[in-house]
């Protein structure tokens, strides 16, 4: 897993554009849930990791997003569930960013195919690297968030 | 003409429809949360054959000979003229590599094939330097991060159960 600041810093800047401030927080919520999840599953429950993988598919994720946005109140939850998905989404697209050596990061279509897939981009490990670099983006999204609060 | 008066556009409640309303939402969390776990059921079950645990290697090799396997950082035990072997959760495990050795105590990544029990012929070896403080920093920085996100947007919600567990404060 890339650390859940990387994937802070990947949902908190398409969050800065959304105008809900509880939406915006869900969206990046969405982006936690993943590991959160299959952490959970590993440390807690001492599942395989096998049986964890669809913790990091797009099917699973739809399913833990539906599942949370049903703690949110009515009126809010269908934009909650498309603003967890997305958090979810994104946490994949940026895994998918790692290299594990060709076997691949995320059986992304899992039920539907069980290939994997991934760019091979960074070490899973040297994710560390990237906080300065999350700092920056966190900053940005800051910014752009407070500009558009003054504009309203 | 009527005297008639219209609710503004934006203080319309829409219906959210079935899967979003409140109706018997404890029994929708629980039906997905029970397709979530069937889901990895399957995967475990169909997963395990496509790519099994390094640890099968040793219990059925030969349900799993020749089959691809990713390692992730495991601990270098000791160093042979044809490889090394690396620390799983049921003892040591002999893999035969062609690239240089990597020494005792380091951590590294193997993709390789089962060819024995508690053998692997690998395909590619990467030496996780720095592992330990790194994933330490990894878990570190994402437990801290969660919380202080948490304690931020806190204030956005309000815990209630009674009406679904999150309700917002606006």
């Amino acid at each position: 897993m890339a650390d859940l600041f990387t994937h802070l810093a990947s949902a908190r800047l398409p969050a800065a554009f959304v105008r809900d401030r509880r939406i915006a927080a869900l969206l990046v919520i969405g982006t936690f849930l993943p590991d959160l999840v299959s952490k959970g599953l590993y440390w807690i429950l001492r599942c395989s990791d096998n049986f964890e993988t669809p913790t990091h598919t797009l099917v699973g994720v739809a399913l833990i997003s539906y599942a949370a946005s049903l703690m949110v109140e009515e009126r809010l939850r269908r934009l909650g569930f498309a603003a967890l998905l997305a958090g979810g989404v994104i946490h994949i697209a940026v895994d998918l960013l790692k290299d594990n050596m060709g076997t691949g990061s995320s059986r992304l279509l899992y039920p539907f195919s069980p290939r994997s897939y991934e760019l091979g981009l960074i070490d899973p490990l040297d994710v560390v690297f990237l906080a300065p670099f999350n700092i920056v983006i966190l900053w940005a999204a800051w910014s752009i968030e407070r500009k558009r609060r003054v504009q309203q | 003409m009527a005297n008639v008066t219209v609710t503004d556009r934006d203080c319309q409640e829409t219906r959210p429809g079935l899967l979003f309303s409140d109706r018997a939402w404890p029994l929708k969390m629980g039906l997905a949360l029970a397709l979530f776990a069937l889901l990895c059921g399957r995967a475990s079950r169909e997963i395990s054959e496509l790519q099994p645990e390094i640890e099968e290697g040793a219990i059925r090799i030969d349900h799993v000979r020749g089959s691809l396997i990713h390692v992730w950082a495991r601990r270098v035990l000791t160093v042979t003229a044809d490889g090394f072997d690396i620390d799983t959760k049921i003892g040591p495990f002999h893999v035969t590599s062609p690239f240089p050795a990597p020494t005792v105590g380091q951590y590294v990544s193997v993709v390789g094939e089962f060819v024995e029990p508690r053998h692997l012929a690998a395909r590619g070896v990467q030496v996780n330097a720095g592992y330990l403080w790194k994933r330490g920093t990894n878990y570190g920085l994402s437990a801290a991060t969660v919380l202080v996100f948490l304690w931020i947007v806190r204030k956005r919600f309000r815990w209630r159960p009674g009406g679904g567990l999150l309700r917002s404060r606006y």
